[in-house]
């Protein structure tokens, strides 16, 4: 089995075993929402080598999308999940498209103060997207003979559409594109010396980056029924690189894992002590320190030291999507 | 022969960085199916000569021809499918990529357009591959060719260098110092690699190895301080009293084939 496909299986894998072990499906849900939105993240950093800031402004935008599109018309479901995952690419293009003028610290706070734009424009137009109330009561259709309501069958929804993502963000990240990309990340300079517009590929992975988001940010708000302010809130873009550093940049199973390892250990530490984001500094401190491959790198290490000798199927991943194929 | 039409022509090309002058007036006419080597004292704007003609770096004055169409204000990835391809000076690779994949990027860059479309695989017996495996064969790095290039010795890495320029299927290639701080059995390798280059590229070359341009340049231009000295078939340039000054005498001993 190649790598890709091994990396699929363990994607299908979470999606089967989080009903399991989970007594909540709106928690379990979120985990895999928050995967998608992680993924497409390491799509910009782990492939590209670009530090986005942006991302919550493309997670908020597929909620209000979504939300507003639900609220004022009649369109079905699947619409407006198609409408807010095209809202995310249209802005994540432009502002990629802004931000990639400038490499380094420049990028970095270009998105971030585009991060605070949208984030005062969604605060500033409150009839539009309710202010700091948020979009209320944003309703959940059911699909064909479908009802979503209950918030297990709104997870098996999700999970179809996570596995859907997950597949076609792999197929992106082993296409010659993905594999243009870690180019791109490894020497920026080379790769247009040797022909390659590094801009236009850069912009590219904005809008794909920009549609799961959106996406993402869609299912998000149907989950919760609200289209809320923190969505687009630079606390949001936080949140998803957190994800995505925790779980590991080298491959996009890493940010299921970086996503699922957020969300549950949130979930358990807020219920125990309100200052639990505390913890979860402490725990980016010794990531960045001791353990720059993530959570996935952890779970290689765990593996190797297994007495099985499973090796073959697990190496260090520097590229591991596009290793699979022979490279 | 003389009479020619050149595959590449600059026209007063001058290249300024704020107030510092690094090129002037430098007008060179580089003949297709020839070694053209380019030498010249540290700092005497030979690298500027190549960012420039390559795209790397912007004209300040002057201008740039390639089969006589003006390439001017072309960017340098737009000047790869036109037929140019360079090698760097300092060795500047996909470090965590395996050499294969180095030299697939490379030959994929003279189609950048096609690798813009992400649900494209990349085809197992597809174009590039074919090209990135007969370019390890040409530099003997098929044996490395799943390492990546940050795992390569010296030699190898600058031959995988001179190898990303032979895999973009130029008409012209630039070689930048290629046998920069090569041991001595690696640069007669390359020297003979650069001479058989010379068969069906236009090379222009810098390097500082007096033993390899004397004997497999067709025509030489010496530069100082941002200008062409002279320029001529090597055993002229080698008897030029100016060039002898410019060298301090010392530096030109490498022998006439």
């Amino acid at each position: 089995m190649n790598r890709a496909s091994l990396h699929f299986v363990l994607a299908a894998l979470v999606a089967i075993a989080l009903p399991l072990f989970m007594r909540s499906g709106t928690l379990a849900s979120e985990v895999l929402i928050f995967a998608m939105a992680a993924a497409a993240c390491n799509l910009l950093l782990g492939y590209t080598g670009l530090l986005s800031f942006g991302q919550g402004i493309f997670f908020g935008l597929g909620s209000y999308a979504a939300g507003l599109t639900l609220l004022h018309t009649s369109l079905p479901l699947g619409v407006a999940l198609v409408l807010a995952a095209i809202a995310g690419a249209v802005v994540a293009t432009g502002v990629g498209w802004l931000s990639i003028r400038r490499q380094g610290v420049y990028f970095v706070m270009l998105t971030l103060a585009f991060s605070q734009f949208f984030y005062f424009l969604a605060y500033t137009f409150k009839d539009i997207t309710g202010g700091d109330n948020g979009l209320l009561n944003i309703p959940r259709p059911a699909i064909g003979p479908f009802s979503l309501a209950d918030s297990w069958a709104y997870y098996t929804f999700v999970a179809v559409l996570f596995l859907i993502v997950f597949a076609a963000l792999q197929r992106v990240a082993s296409s010659t594109f993905g594999r243009t990309l870690l180019a791109v990340r490894d020497n920026e300079e080379r790769a247009g010396a040797i022909g390659f517009p590094v801009r236009d590929f850069k912009i590219t992975a904005f809008a794909i980056s920009g549609a799961v988001t959106g996406l993402a940010g869609a299912l998000h708000a149907l989950l919760i029924g609200v289209a809320p302010l923190s969505n687009i809130d630079y606390h949001m873009s936080e949140s998803i690189l957190i994800m995505t550093i925790i779980g590991g940049t080298g491959n996009l199973f890493a940010s299921v894992l970086g996503a699922g390892f957020y969300v549950i250990v949130s979930d358990l530490l807020s219920s125990i002590w309100p200052r639990w984001l505390l913890l979860l500094g402490g725990l980016l401190i010794v990531v960045a320190l001791f353990m720059q491959k993530g959570l996935w790198g952890l779970l290689e290490r765990l593996v190797e030291a297994l007495p099985m000798g499973r090796k073959s199927s697990i190496e260090s991943s520097i590229q591991p999507e596009s290793e699979g194929r022979g490279l | 022969m003389s009479t020619q039409a050149p595959i590449l022509a600059a026209d007063k090309l001058g290249v300024r960085y704020g107030s510092f002058v690094a090129l002037s007036d430098v007008t060179l006419s580089i003949k297709p199916n020839t070694i053209h080597s380019v030498i010249g004292p540290n700092g005497a704007g030979k690298t500027t000569l190549f960012h420039a003609l390559t795209g790397r770096v912007r004209a300040s004055s002057g201008r740039i021809t390639l089969d006589g169409r003006d390439i001017t204000h072309v960017s340098d990835d737009k000047r790869v499918p036109l037929g140019i391809a360079r090698s760097f000076q300092v060795t500047s690779l996909f470090q965590n990529l395996s050499v294969r994949e180095n030299l697939r990027l490379a030959a994929q860059g003279r189609t950048p357009l096609q690798a813009l479309a992400p649900w494209r695989g990349v085809d197992p017996s597809g174009h590039s591959l074919v090209i990135a495996n007969d370019v390890m064969e040409r530099l003997e790095l098929t044996g490395v060719s799943d390492r990546t290039a940050g795992e390569l010795s010296h030699g190898q890495q600058r031959r995988l260098e001179v190898g990303m320029a032979v895999a973009a299927k130029p008409r012209l290639i630039l070689l930048d110092e290629p046998t920069s701080g090569m041991g001595i059995d690696d640069v007669e390798g390359m020297k003979a690699l650069i001479r058989d280059l010379g068969r069906d590229h236009t090379v222009l070359l810098i390097e500082h190895n007096m033993g390899i341009v004397m004997n497999i340049s067709d025509t030489v231009t010496v530069m100082r301080a941002g200008r062409v000295l002279v320029e001529g078939p090597p055993a002229v340039v080698r008897d030029d009293p100016e060039v002898r000054r410019a060298y301090l005498g010392n530096m030109i001993t490498g022998d006439l084939a």
